[in-house]
């Protein structure tokens, strides 16, 4: 408990010594603010499209959706390549640059590095989504303020398949040790082969990928919360499988 | 083109703050770093200045380990 204890300190001093936590915050909360603009002025940009093509149609009216459409998709295009990228080096680092082998041999138990690094990843990834996502829909109902079924879930769908990245950086750090591109190509290679199996409507239900491409249909009430629950269990089941698997690894790898 | 400035303003200041925020703290410790792993001072303060969410990312990440 005291080496958890310890370790999550030095890990919240490291996040924000080196900026990460800062840097994920602003671009979450900018992630946040954009979103929202973007649907609010995308009238005008079409219509203004629209003039230069020639093309006449009636448009239909902004509503909340459009704004939750935008916010999702930048959290798929930006905000999740961010938070791989910025977090992927939590453990290579540590590992490239030999500092973990001084506490390792004092005593520290391997185990409670990976948990440590793992939940502060997690804490990390929370605070700023759940910024990034206030942000969006503070603005939303300030401006369109109409109701939308199953909110929290929806919200909830992208940041569990956070968590299931960030047991994927776990596994792949544990495996590569000193590559951190070794990690980023993982991470791709996994989003990559579920975007392939998700081609089969058989098993598109049941990986992490459908998490993403369901909470659009989760806010207009197209789908209910009993859908999307084999792939919610699922995620969550692989991620704790993959992080006890990167303990596992990490325990044996040669320091 | 009928947009009105002022209403856009909610979203327009704390998204200016936010990306300057980003930009001035990375622009501090560029001009504050000594050796650069990557490309030199110039070209990052380049990058930051052009490239506005990406650019400090991309030097947090690079630079900063």
């Amino acid at each position: 408990m005291n080496q958890i204890s310890a370790l999550f300190k030095k890990e919240a001093v490291e996040s924000i010594r080196n900026f990460k936590l800062f840097l994920l915050l602003a671009v979450f909360i900018i992630i946040g603010i954009i979103s929202p603009l973007t649907a609010y002025l995308m009238p005008d940009i079409m219509a203004m499209v629209m003039k230069d093509a020639g093309i006449k149609f009636e448009l239909p009216v902004v509503t909340a959706v459009d704004s939750y459409v935008q916010f999702f998709g930048n959290m798929n295009q930006l905000g999740l390549p961010i938070l791989v990228i910025v977090t992927g080096s939590i453990l290579t680092n540590e590992f490239s640059r030999n500092t973990l082998i001084n506490l390792l041999t004092k005593g520290l138990k391997r185990h409670n590095v990976m948990l440590v690094k793992f939940l502060y990843t997690i804490l990390m990834w929370t605070v700023v989504y759940v910024f990034g996502a206030v942000t969006a829909y503070l603005y939303t109902i300030y401006y369109w303020e109409n109701e939308l079924e199953n909110i929290l879930a929806a919200f909830g769908l992208t940041w569990l398949y956070g968590i299931f990245l960030i047991s994927v950086i776990m596994m792949a750090s544990a495996i590569f040790r000193t590559s951190f591109l070794g990690v980023l190509f993982t991470v791709l290679g996994v989003v990559i082969i579920m975007i392939i199996a998700s081609i089969y409507p058989m098993t598109a239900e049941y990986l992490p990928q459908y998490l993403l491409t369901s909470n659009m249909s989760l806010l207009t009430g197209e789908t209910g919360m009993s859908d999307v629950m084999p792939a919610v269990l699922i995620t969550a089941g692989a991620s704790i499988l993959i992080f006890l698997l990167s303990i596992v690894t990490f325990n044996k790898a040669v320091m | 083109m009928i947009i009105n400035v002022r209403e856009l303003l909610p979203f327009l200041i704390p998204l200016i703050i936010f990306q300057l925020l980003l930009m001035i703290s990375a622009l501090t410790m560029i001009v504050k770093q000594r050796r650069f792993k990557y490309l030199n001072r110039v070209a990052w303060i380049i990058i930051v200045v052009v490239f506005n969410i990406v650019g400090p990312v991309l030097y947090f990440v690079m630079e900063r380990k």
